[in-house]
Parts: C-alpha cells; sequence; structure tokens
C-alpha cells in the first residue's frame, strides 16, 4: 500500500487544491490519479499534517520507456494541467516527467501533492524542469534521432540544456520555439549561474506573460514531430514467415494456454506492434508490451491510442541491458526485475534473438525468464528456421546446444512444462510452462 | 512506487539544500531559467495579447459567417 504525507508546511496549498474545484477537475477529466485521505499514523509525525492514499497503478514506466509520442503526450498533458491550474490561481511546482504515468491507456499526473498558489509576478518555477524532461529530449528525438531519448536514463533529472543546445542542428535556431526554450535558455544558464536571486525579485512576470509563456511552449512541443520509417522489425508484422493458417493456429494456442493461466499482469517480452499482447489484454489482463525497436514501440503505441485500448502499455526495452535501478541509493527508480514479477511472461519469436543473436546461454535465459513471470508462454524457433538462418547467416554457428531437446533441458531445471504444441507448417513450437 | 522514500530523500534534500541557502544562493542552478523569463516577459505576453485577440477576430467572422450553426469552440 502506497501513503504520502502531507506536512504542515505545504497543507494551506493542498487546501487550496481542493477548495479551488482544480483537484474534481483533473481527476474527473482523468488527468491525475484520485486519492483519499487516510487515517494512518504519519512516518514523521512532528511534520505531518494529513495522510493521503492514491489510487494504486498497475505498473510504473519511466520515460526513458516511452517512445516519442508517448513522452509528447506527457508534455501536453503537464501544459493543460498547468493552464487548468492557473486558471484557479495554482501552479505546478514540478513539472517532472516522473510524476506522469500511463493508466488505462492515458497518461495521468500521479503526484496530486505538486501544486502551489501562484502569486502573479513570479515566474514559473518549473519552467526548467519542463525544458529538461520533456522539450529537450523531444526536440533531440525529433531533429537528431529517436534514439537520444535514451539520455533520459543517463540524466534522470532531464537532459542539460547547455549538452542539449550543442547537439542540436544550427538551424533549429530557425525555429523561435526551440531558440527559446532551449538555447537561450542554455545561454541565460551559463551568462546568469553566477547571480544570487535577490537581484532577479525587481522584475515580475505579469498573468499574460505567464499565459504567453505556456502557450509557446504548447506550440513548440506540438510543433516537434516524429514519423517512424518502416523498419525490419515495424514490417515484421507483415512479413512474418507464418501461413494465414498457421498465424490463425498460433493466436488460438495462445488464446487456450492465458485462458487456463488467467494472469492480471503479463508482460510480452520482444512484442513488436502487438499482435499477441491484444490477446493477453483480452483475458483480462494488463499487458505491458516491451521491445527494443522505437519505431514498434511507437506505431503500437498509437495504435492503442486510436483505438482506446486500455489494457496494453507499450515500452521500449532492450531485454539484454534492462532499466536498472537508479538514482539516489538506487532507489528513486526500480529495476525492471523489481517491477516484476509478472503472472504470466510471453517470448514469442524471441528466445533466438536471446540464444544467438545475444549470445545469451539457454539456462540463463531461462532464470531470467522465470525470474520475470510466473507462467511463460514461450516459443522455441529451431536452427532450420528461416528467421534463425539469417541470424546465422553473418557468423559462424557457435551455439551447438540450440536444438529443441537442449532449449527442454535447461528450462526444465527453471520450469515445468505444462503444454506444448507443433505450430502447422512450420517447426515452431509453443510452450506453456510453470516457473518452479 | 515505493514512496517511503520520500521522507529520506527530502531528509537528504533538506541536509543538502535547506540551511545553507541563503549563503549559497549564488549557485541556484534556476537563476537562468528565472531570469529568462522575466527578460521576455514583454514578448512573451504581448505575443500572447496578440494571438487571442486574432483569434477573437476570427472567431467573430466565423459566427458572422456561420450564421444559425454552433461556433466552434476555441482553446480559450
Amino acid at each position: 500500500m502506497l501513503y504520502r504525507q502531507v506536512n504542515r508546511s505545504y497543507r494551506a496549498a493542498y487546501d487550496q487544491l481542493l477548495e479551488s474545484g482544480l483537484y474534481r477537475e483533473l481527476v474527473d477529466a482523468g488527468e491525475m490519479i484520485p486519492h483519499e485521505a487516510v487515517n494512518v499514523a504519519p512516518a514523521e509525525s512532528s511534520l505531518a499534517s494529513l495522510v493521503v492514499r492514491p489510487e494504486r497503478l498497475d505498473f510504473v514506466s519511466y520515460p526513458y520507456e516511452w517512445s516519442f509520442a508517448q513522452l509528447k503526450d506527457a508534455a501536453a498533458l503537464t501544459l493543460a494541467i498547468q493552464k487548468r491550474a492557473l486558471a484557479r490561481g495554482l501552479s505546478l511546482k514540478d513539472a517532472s516527467a516522473f510524476n506522469i504515468q500511463f493508466h488505462q491507456g492515458r497518461p495521468l499526473l500521479i503526484d496530486s501533492l505538486s501544486f502551489e498558489p501562484w502569486k502573479e509576478g513570479e515566474p514559473w518555477v518549473a519552467y526548467r524542469q519542463f525544458c529538461q524532461h520533456f522539450l529537450a529530449p523531444l526536440a533531440l528525438m525529433a531533429q537528431v534521432d529517436v534514439r537520444l531519448g535514451l539520455l533520459l536514463r543517463l540524466y534522470i533529472d532531464g537532459l542539460p540544456l547547455d549538452l542539449t543546445s550543442r547537439l542540436l542542428p544550427g538551424r533549429t535556431r530557425l525555429r523561435p520555439g526551440l531558440l527559446t526554450h532551449v538555447h537561450l535558455h542554455a545561454a541565460s544558464q551559463r551568462r546568469f549561474s553566477g547571480i544570487a536571486p535577490a537581484s532577479r525579485t525587481t522584475a515580475r512576470m505579469p498573468r499574460n506573460a505567464f499565459l504567453g509563456l505556456i502557450d509557446s511552449l504548447e506550440s513548440t512541443v506540438r510543433g516537434l514531430a516524429w514519423s517512424p520509417g518502416r523498419t525490419e522489425w515495424a514490417d515484421y508484422e507483415q512479413s512474418h514467415t507464418y501461413t494465414p493458417a498457421a498465424l490463425e493456429q498460433k493466436r488460438r494456442l495462445i488464446e487456450g494456454f492465458l485462458q487456463r493461466i488467467r494472469p492480471s499482469m503479463t508482460w510480452d517480452l520482444g512484442a513488436n506492434v502487438g499482435t499477441f499482447s491484444r490477446l493477453a489484454a483480452e483475458t483480462g489482463s494488463t499487458t505491458i508490451a516491451f521491445d527494443l525497436d522505437p519505431s514498434a514501440v511507437e506505431l503500437h503505441y498509437r495504435r492503442c491510442r486510436a483505438e482506446g485500448e486500455k489494457r496494453v502499455l507499450p515500452l521500449l526495452l532492450d531485454l539484454t541491458n534492462p532499466s536498472p535501478a537508479q538514482g539516489w541509493n538506487h532507489r528513486e527508480r526500480m529495476s525492471l526485475a523489481e517491477r516484476g514479477p509478472a503472472d504470466a511472461v510471453m517470448a514469442l519469436a524471441f528466445i533466438h534473438h536471446l540464444a544467438i543473436a545475444n549470445n545469451v546461454p539457454l539456462p540463463l535465459a531461462a532464470e531470467t525468464l522465470a525470474g520475470y513471470g510466473k507462467s511463460l508462454i514461450i516459443e522455441f524457433v529451431p536452427k532450420t528456421d528461416s528467421q534463425v538462418q539469417r541470424l546465422l547467416a553473418s557468423r559462424q554457428d557457435i551455439f551447438p546446444g540450440y536444438t529443441l531437446e537442449g532449449f527442454e533441458r535447461e528450462f526444465r531445471q527453471t520450469h515445468t512444462i505444462r503444454a506444448s504444441e507443433r505450430i502447422e507448417g512450420s517447426e515452431r513450437i509453443l510452450f506453456w510452462m510453470e516457473r518452479l | 512506487m515505493d514512496l517511503s522514500l520520500a521522507p529520506h530523500v527530502s531528509r537528504f534534500a533538506v541536509a543538502l539544500y535547506g540551511p545553507m541557502r541563503s549563503g549559497l544562493a549564488y549557485l541556484d542552478p534556476g537563476s537562468g531559467s528565472f531570469l529568462l523569463q522575466l527578460l521576455l516577459a514583454g514578448i512573451l505576453g504581448g505575443l500572447f495579447v496578440v494571438k487571442m485577440s486574432w483569434s477573437r477576430i476570427k472567431g467573430f467572422f466565423r459566427r458572422l459567417f456561420t450564421r444559425g450553426q454552433k461556433p466552434e469552440e476555441h482553446d480559450r
């Protein structure tokens, strides 16, 4: 159970959140997580005024696991919330991307304690954070390379603006939004880094200027676009090796396994654009669909958003180097493993990428997958399969143990095989296993 | 998410920044972000007012020419 303590020093701001009607407005609009005041002894009673319990999330994801459109939607939501807040005399004091979570298909502010009363004349205290957490990575992803979004994993308080300014191409100085909020912002930070706050109190930020700032950030974010190219992975759905009948059989088998497992949380590893993630979602399971290809995750997220899919969350993740525990004492951001185990893990057309493309020995693959979930639906793709042949075409076959017998033997060390079936018209075999 | 960490982190933050705040204020990395907003306040405010007036003018003409139909909603 998760509780949050409202300290006495913050109580007035908290009361204003409720009394102004902002809390209700945001919760009703589905833009902020609801919480309730509870009667629980606070952790630090000397400071405490109140304890609240926010609604529980199914899964916590981080900005460095989001696709471009996910980060952009989270940015747009932050600004939309800031506008609603200003209309009611409040302002966000944090604009951290970590305060946004994807819940039932939509981004959601999870920090209901990040508002403070806004006094006309004050600049936006979270301006720097918004630019570092949202604008800088979005600009780099759109203008340079989408993979630069992963810099968020390195800089967990957002990308330094001087770095962003240096990495962006010179032509971005011709775009008023990027010129102002990234390039000039970086220059201003450099120029004024030695100036004491006392000297900045004479100038004021009138209401229209504040609204203009938010409006300018909004149009800058809106103006950033990225289109996924048709990458090998993203094309996969159209170009897989299955005949329609085999694909249908694979689908039926997976459905059958899922109906017997009845997971409430499923991790689909190597989900591509989510063809099979959907099957898990249809059985009622919250499904996290991981893929390492930014294009596949982007296409998958856009599809979920367009279809109003609430149970599937596409995320960017390289299973050979999953998100680590990060931040202060490794305790601010959870590793992938800490966010598990799931009830079920699906690893479809995936094991050959681990074992052959990435040299992961089968015993280690089995052990890791056992750590991620209780039940496992896994497809064995033999060496004779054309996809494996392609992987082996450019390298020496140093995998004598990669056989059906070897696969079963190694996975039996960590799992019980509950069912297995060959997919007709292919040499692939689908397994349902339970970890020991 | 484990927010039982929050008291520890905040105690750390207080230890690091709290008591020294006045003495080390010149190290505040937010100075540039504050001052930029104040420097640009005039431009941002001006552009915003122009934009809002323009959308009001557009809205007026749109209503004029689409009389009888429900006027389109504006952001603001």
